[in-house]
């Protein structure tokens, strides 16, 4: 073996690790910092959906309370468990979360509480309803529970902001097009949910 | 006189507006920046100092009982912030309760709002449901702090929410470590590779020397420098680096990555074959004839037989020498080399050949703690039949305590070992800071 075949061996390999390995390396190592990026938007995603599953499952225990003190609002009680029974028809797989299909969910999900908040207002005309033990425990759990979306939500939106940056940043864009990584869509803030439901006269 | 008043008034009430600084979540000083075990931030003097000295010895038992932390926030003003948001953003930054159990409540109160929260960590949430909280803030704090009464008012709310904690069975702790495969994994095999390279260079930087070398005459010289540096090489890698590595991870990453030492000597796997096959191209290499100028070719090993005497065959097939017979095209001079290979033959004093083995070992009389014993060795030469008898003495028996000396040093070199890895954990005993828990917005508010 000359040296010259030594020199052209070493320069092939030092070609071959510079320029094909390295990069499959440092390529392989972005692409699993977005799998865990996205696996932890993922796991918020059941976060999310475990707090309004927690509300959707106090609600049937919320109108049976009303039902007992609350004789004439029959359709609100209803409004309420039937803006229940189609939010939980709406469900995600966060694996293929989409802005169409998060802005179903989140109309789905505010029009039960848009009613639960119809429910609250009417509930106010009754005194021993609102003295009922058990209603006001029920009413601290929604009130937690309100609180609970409200924060869940807000992580969601911060991790998927994370996600969606590293998405986006140089060179991890390359990796992502190439395994084809989709962005994260957001929860938008709710202009009819977060405030309270106005009382007409 | 309508100025008059409004002025009265405005003294009046001058030094409270003062007082009341609104503060931000980043702003309410952290009760564990004052001292090791605070729990309560106090910063307007709402409570009396004795209540703070109450709270924080109540609390540190608590947390020395039960792990979980319990913080009392009691502010003038937190401005138009809305209490919930600003309660879960506190925690968040102050991270109360011990990671991964996340036990942290933190109660917040704000008396320009006339509210109370109870943010409980992801952990707590449990044990205290909204709805337990709810009660305790209505039936417990809410009748004290109306009359403006907060120190028996926190005091009281404090000790039923203790009383809950406690209740709750301690679930032993699963310590787990995270290591980051995905990101180690990719720069540790860049790193193999990285050492496959250098060996590699190393290796063939040491062959081409040897080839070049005068005074290396035969080929089989040769074969055997290139044999024993390219141990010499590829042992000093897969044993230096890995000790090299021990000791830096050791002193600087977390011990697991030890594992990540394990593969090195296989990094040096595509270097050993490439110098055996130099080395072997090398022996195989045509040389000069000594007596014309033509050039001598190896033989093979069937060919090489007929060159070869009985005894130097023999020594082949046990492979205790190799042979390797050169001859001229032509003049056909022929040149033989011997290489001795390591194995368990000898030379046999009587033929000469290398076929010596040694055939049994038999103890005649058994050494005892007070004579000495005798044992005789007995070698054979497998080629001439010719046989060898020795008798050897055996020490006697002595009682030491070899295995004992043996023992406490190899213990102590892993005990010793141990003093590195314990660093894990060490946020929660250190007392500088809160355990790093999480809440999720749980817990209840109330008014009063």
């Amino acid at each position: 073996m000359k040296k010259n075949t030594i020199i052209i061996l070493a320069s092939i390999f030092g070609f071959l690790f510079l320029f094909i390995i390295l990069p499959i390396g440092y390529g392989v190592g972005r692409y699993n910092n977005l799998v865990t990026a996205e696996e932890t938007v993922n796991s918020q995603w059941s976060n999310v959906e475990s707090q309004y599953q927690r509300r959707a499952d106090l609600i049937p225990n919320l109108v049976a309370t009303v039902k007992g003190y609350a004789t004439h609002e029959s359709s609100t009680l209803e409004g309420v468990m039937e803006a229940r029974a189609k939010a939980t028809q709406v469900t995600i797989d966060p694996k293929n979360i989409t802005p169409e299909k998060l802005q179903q969910y989140q109309a789905a999900q505010g029009q039960v509480g848009a009613a639960l908040g119809r429910l609250m207002v009417v509930s106010e005309n009754y005194p021993n309803l609102k003295a009922n033990e058990n209603f006001i425990e029920l009413q601290s759990q929604l009130e937690g529970t309100e609180n609970r979306i409200a924060v869940e939500r807000g992580r969601f939106n911060e991790l998927a902001k994370n996600f969606n940056t590293t998405l986006r940043k140089f060179p991890t864009n390359i990796v992502a097009r190439i395994t084809g990584f989709q962005p994260k869509p957001y929860f938008e803030a709710e202009k009819s949910a977060s405030k309270a439901p106005q009382v007409k006269f | 006189m309508i100025m008059k008043k409004l002025t009265f008034i405005f003294v009046c009430f001058l030094p409270l507006i003062a007082f009341c600084t609104e503060y931000k979540v980043n702003t309410v000083p952290k009760p564990k920046n004052a001292y090791e075990n605070g729990f309560v931030s106090n910063p307007d003097g709402i409570l009396r100092p004795e209540t703070v000295s109450e709270l924080n010895q109540y609390l540190t038992t608590l947390k020395n009982e039960t792990t979980a932390e319990v913080t009392v926030v009691a502010l003038n003003s937190i401005g138009s912030e809305e209490i919930n948001t600003f309660a879960t953003e506190l925690f968040k930054l102050w991270k109360i309760g011990k990671a991964k159990k996340d036990n942290g409540l933190l109660i917040l109160f704000v008396l320009d709002q006339r509210q109370i929260k109870f943010e409980t960590g992801y952990g707590l949430e449990g044990i205290l449901p909204d709805a337990i909280c709810k009660r305790i803030q209505m039936q417990v704090i809410r009748t004290e702090f109306r009359t403006g009464n907060y120190d028996a008012g926190i005091l009281a709310g404090v000790q039923r929410i203790g009383t809950i904690i406690r209740k709750e069975p301690q679930k032993e702790e699963i310590p787990e470590s995270i290591v980051a495969w995905n990101e180690v994994l990719p720069m540790a095999a860049a790193f193999y590779i990285l050492i496959a390279f250098i060996a590699w260079i190393w290796v063939a930087n040491s062959i081409l020397k040897v080839k070049n070398d005068k005074k290396l005459t035969t080929n089989i010289a040769k074969y055997k420098v290139i044999k024993s540096q390219k141990s010499g090489i590829i042992t000093t890698i897969s044993i230096l680096l890995p000790i090299a590595g021990f000791v830096i991870i050791l002193l600087f990453f977390k011990a697991i990555y030890i594992l990540l030492l394990l593969p090195i000597p296989l990094a040096t796997l595509p270097a050993n074959i490439y110098a055996k096959w130099a080395a072997f191209r090398i022996r195989r290499q045509p040389i000069a004839c000594n007596v014309c100028d033509g050039t001598m070719h190896i033989l093979s090993e069937q060919k090489e037989d007929a060159h070869l005497k009985l005894a130097q065959q023999f020594e082949e097939k046990l492979h205790a020498v190799d042979y390797d017979v050169f001859v001229c095209d032509k003049c056909a001079n022929e040149a033989i080399f011997t290489l001795d290979k390591p194995s368990s033959y000898s030379e046999c004093p009587k033929c000469g050949t290398k076929a010596l083995i040694l055939k049994e070992k038999k103890t005649i009389i058994s050494p005892t703690y007070i004579s000495a014993g005798t044992e005789r060795t007995t070698y054979v030469c497998k080629f001439c039949g010719y046989e060898e008898n020795d008798n050897h003495n055996i020490p006697r028996l002595t009682r030491t305590g070899g295995g004992l000396v043996g023992g406490a040093i190899v213990g102590g070199f892993f005990s010793g070992g141990g003093g590195f890895g314990n660093g894990d954990g060490g946020g929660f005993s250190g007392g500088g800071d809160f355990g790093g828990g999480m809440s999720g917005g749980g817990g209840a508010t109330s008014s009063w």
